[in-house]
Order: C-alpha cells, then structure tokens, then sequence
C-alpha cells in the first residue's frame, strides 16, 4: 500500500505522472487518497458539490490497466480532477450552484468531461460555485447553494467567484487541477485570491456544449492548476472544435514549449498605477516586490496603459441582454426568487428590460475593443497587470464595497475574447495575491512559457495552506 | 461566470435621484427586495449613459457573426 502524503497532494501533474510509471502509487490508490481527502476538507471550505468515487475508482481501475500494458495516452491519465457544478456530468445533478435547479439531471456529459475521460483523467466530483455563476451580479459571497466559498489560507475570507469551489479545491490540494469557467473573472478571481493557477482561454477554444450557458459571447471553460505548466497540458486535453459549441473556433492547443521565445526577447506592456494606487494599500508593497521578480527574468517592460473603453458597463450590459434571454423562463416561473442573493434576482428580473439598443451598442463597441486591443498588441507581446487589486474579501463584507480603481483588464480581456493567466505572485496579510497575463488570441503557449519562467524563479505557487 | 459585480458606491447612487439612498447604519443585507430593483434599473441606466459617450462610427458592426 503506497503512502500517500502531501508531496503527492501537491504535487504537479508530470511529478504525479512519474509516480504512476514508477509505481510509487497506483491510479487507484491515487483516486482513493484524493476521494477521501476531497470528502473530508471539502466541505470545510465548502467547496464539494457531490464526490463521484464509484465512477472514479472505476476510472481509475482502467487507467491502470492501461498503465500495465505501457498504453500512455495522455500526461492526464490516471490523475484525479474536479468540475465546477456548471459542466453536465451524465446521472447526476448538475446545480448551476442554484437551488431551483438542485435536481437537475443531464443525459449526457460536456465535452470537456468527455475529452479528458478520452485522456484517462479521472472525475472524483464537482465542485461548488456561486449560483448561476453570478449572473445578475451577486451582493454576498453567500450567494451559492453549498453557502460562501471559503479561502484555505483563512476561512473568514472569501475564495473568489465564481469557480469558486475550483479556486479552494485546487489550494487545498483536494483535486490536482480543476475545471473553471469565466464570462468575466470567474477563473482569474479565485485564482488570485486562492494562490493557483489559472488560464482562462481564448473565446472559442474549448467547447462548452453542456455546460452552463450565461453569456454566449463571452462564457469559457479553462483549467485552474498548480502551475502554468499543469494548465496547458489540462488545456491541451479539452481544446479543440466542436461542432456542438457555435461559438467554437475550431483550433486546437497543442503544448509547445520548444516554441516559445526566450523569456528576454519577449516586451511586456503594463500600466504602473496599476500596482500602485490601483491596488489595495496592503498589497502595493508585495505588487512592488513581485514586479521586480518580473522584471528580473530579462523581459523589456514597456509602459502602457489599455485603451479607454466603459468595459464595465459594456460586459455588464452584455451579460445582462443574454443572460435575459436564457434565464426568461426562470424570470416567468417565479423560481428565481428562490436564489439566496436578493440584489441577484432583482439583476435577473432587470435583465429582462434591457433594451436591444443598448445591447447592441455595447457590442458595436466591443468591435472597436478588438480593434484597439490587435493595435495594441503590435507594440508589445503581452500585458502585465494584477489579477485582483486586492486580498480575497471578509466573508460578511458586501462584494460592492468602494475601493481603488482597478485596472480594467478582466472586464476588457474578456470583452476582447482574449487569453490570461493568473499565477500567484506573493502574499499581503497571509493571504495570496496574483499577476494576470494577457495576450492575442490563440497566444496561450506563450502566456505558459511566460507564466512557466516565472515560477522556476519563485515559489509563491508552492506554499501550501494549513488544513488545521 | 462573473467574478464580481461591478462596483456601484454609494457615492455613485448618490447622484442618482431616483434612488433611495441606504442610510449608514442600515446593511445592504437588509435591503428590500424594491431597493434592488431600483438599484438593478438604476445599473442599467447608468451602463446606457456611459456607454452613449463612445463615439461609435455608423460603420461599426456588433461583434457578433451570422454565418449562413
């Protein structure tokens, strides 16, 4: 029997990998350890929305024997993970993290869930998220079936939203990498204020046919992971067309490191107000401290600043006109005022006047957003800011509390369609904080080579949360 | 999938007339469900009149495609 500690549970995929190959630990022992230790710290950060150990074990059984006959056919066979309750997992609920829609029942898995069962990735369950992963837009962190996301590093915090059992999960070492979502900041936000790594892809490179549907134009499903590495070989895995999403882009990612450009060659565009006083004062300092790290890997930093857009109100609006629309008849049926949030459902109640006008001037704009944002990006490869300008919030503090002005960059990154990554970058009161990198669309495997150079110089990704 | 909401201060609803002012010692928790609604509407509106200072080209097409 092997043993399996906290090495193994925080460990990165590839380490977990070597293991199976070298028999330290079997898939199923693996699956069995993570099974347990999910079901036991799960709830303590309410993070578990339902363990899935008989399909897992058997999973993992299979995996196994594929490992016996030297049949590998991907880095994510016989590794355990996890699903935000928004990706359809055939037989059994899928929330929304909502209560009118706690019975809900799919016949048939996501194709993210499909394609890393291909891989031989192993589901032990589905995590918690804020319901309806926010839309309507969310007062309290308490907005969500399970009760408030809380942080491993503090438990009076909040974990961020929506992916909001994704970000606990993954910090808590409870899943080696999870699957999130973003329509706008739900991947980066838990990310920043749980210390993981997260990548949110460009719109359109991973299916999100049956999962669920906020924002058509601006949902998406990436990885959340230990380091840059593990989510590109996670993104790797569900990427791809797929004539069941219309808004896929028919690419595929293919992990590539070779390829990317030596760290010094790459120019790096960010705005310095937005580590300063763009960001919360207990923060500036470690901002400051992370940004020299940075800077000290040899990339040319250029001073910039995003183009000047209302990406809030433009993401908002958006949201709100097609939220309208898929949500009509939880409006019409009354089931809404069954959600825990009271400023949500009047947003998806209000989500119903929204005007066609309004919509479509905000994606008038958005095309001059993805103009500015290709112009831009003639000048410098990626742009550096912080993911969150602050450390996770109390949980009884309200989400709209005033605070500096942040920089724009998840509303505009997601308005833009394009991709970001969260890496941790230090901590501020014992609590993470995390850089955001975006690039063009499609630039992921720079975005990882970028995000990989960074943690071989640092270990803010390796710190591990006391469980207590 | 929305991190957060996007920040509406009370210094923002201040200078929105139509809306109830939430008294300091009163908790956005306690909130009725009509305050909501108004600061939902209000959010609409306030999104609208910043969004109508973008000067937009006639030309400019939503970002949306129809492919046949």
């Amino acid at each position: 029997m092997a043993q399996i500690g906290d090495d193994v549970f925080f460990a990165s995929l590839s380490q977990l990998q070597d293991g199976i190959r070298t028999r330290k630990f079997s898939c199923v022992e693996l699956t069995r350890a993570w099974c347990d230790r999910l079901e036991r710290y799960g709830p303590r950060f309410n993070a578990l929305a339902l363990l899935l150990r008989e399909e897992a074990m058997r999973q993992a059984h299979d995996a196994d024997g594929y490992f016996l006959r030297d049949r590998v056919r991907s880095p994510l066979q016989g590794i355990p993970y996890a699903v935000k309750d928004l990706v359809a997992v055939t037989r059994h609920p899928t929330t929304w993290g909502a209560k009118p829609f706690a019975g809900q029942v799919f016949d048939e898995d996501a194709t993210v869930v499909k394609r890393i069962a291909k891989s031989g990735g192993v589901l032990i369950g589905k995590l918690s998220m804020v319901e309806l992963a926010g839309g309507g837009g969310y007062l309290f962190p308490a907005a969500s079936l399970q009760g408030p996301g809380l942080n491993p590093w503090d438990r009076s915090r909040w974990s961020g939203g929506s992916s909001s059992g994704s970000g606990s999960a993954v910090a808590a070492g409870l899943v080696p990498f999870a699957l999130g979502s973003e329509t706008s900041g739900s991947i980066l936000t838990p990310s920043a204020y749980c210390g993981v790594t997260g990548l949110r892809p460009t719109y359109g490179l991973v299916s999100r046919a049956g999962c669920m549907a906020l924002s058509w134009t601006l949902d998406k499903i990436g990885p959340m992971a230990r380091t840059a590495e593990d989510c590109a070989l996670v993104l790797a895995a569900i990427s791809g067309g797929d004539s069941e999403d219309p808004g896929s882009a028919n690419k595929r990612f293919i992990y590539a490191p070779q390829f990317v450009p030596p760290v010094k060659e790459l120019r790096i565009g960010y705005n310095p107000t937005d580590f300063t006083e763009g960001c919360t004062p207990e923060t500036r300092p470690e901002f400051a401290k992370a940004l020299d790290a940075f800077r000290s890997l040899g990339v040319k930093m250029i001073e910039t600043k995003l183009p000047d857009f209302p990406y809030g109100p433009m993401v908002s609006t958006i949201i709100s006109a097609e939220m309208g629309s898929i949500f009509e008849d939880l409006v019409e049926s009354g089931k809404v005022d069954e959600l825990a949030d009271k400023r949500q459902i009047a947003g998806i109640k209000t989500s119903q006047e929204v005007l066609a006008k309004d919509y479509l001037r905000a994606m008038r704009i958005r095309r001059l957003v993805q103009q500015s944002f290709a112009k831009m990006f003639l000048d410098f490869e990626m742009f550096l800011s912080p993911a969150r300008n602050s450390i996770a919030s109390k949980l009884s503090d309200p989400l709209n509390r005033p605070g500096p002005a942040s920089s724009p960059i998840i509303p505009a990154g997601n308005l833009a369609g394009i991709p970001a990554l969260c890496f941790p970058c230090g901590f501020a009161e014992g609590l993470p904080i995390g850089f955001a990198l975006a690039g063009p669309p499609f630039t992921e495997n720079k975005l990882v080579g970028v995000g990989k150079a960074f943690q071989s110089a640092t270990d803010w990704h390796k710190r591990r949360p006391p469980l207590g | 999938m929305i991190g957060m909401p996007d920040p509406f201060t009370r210094r923002r609803l201040a200078k929105l007339a139509a809306v109830p002012l939430l008294s300091p010692a009163q908790s956005p928790a306690q909130d009725q469900p009509a305050d909501d609604l108004a600061i939902q509407r209000a959010n609409l509106n306030r999104w609208r009149e910043q969004m109508k200072q973008v000067k937009l080209p006639r030309h400019a097409e939503p970002a949306v495609i129809f492919k046949a």
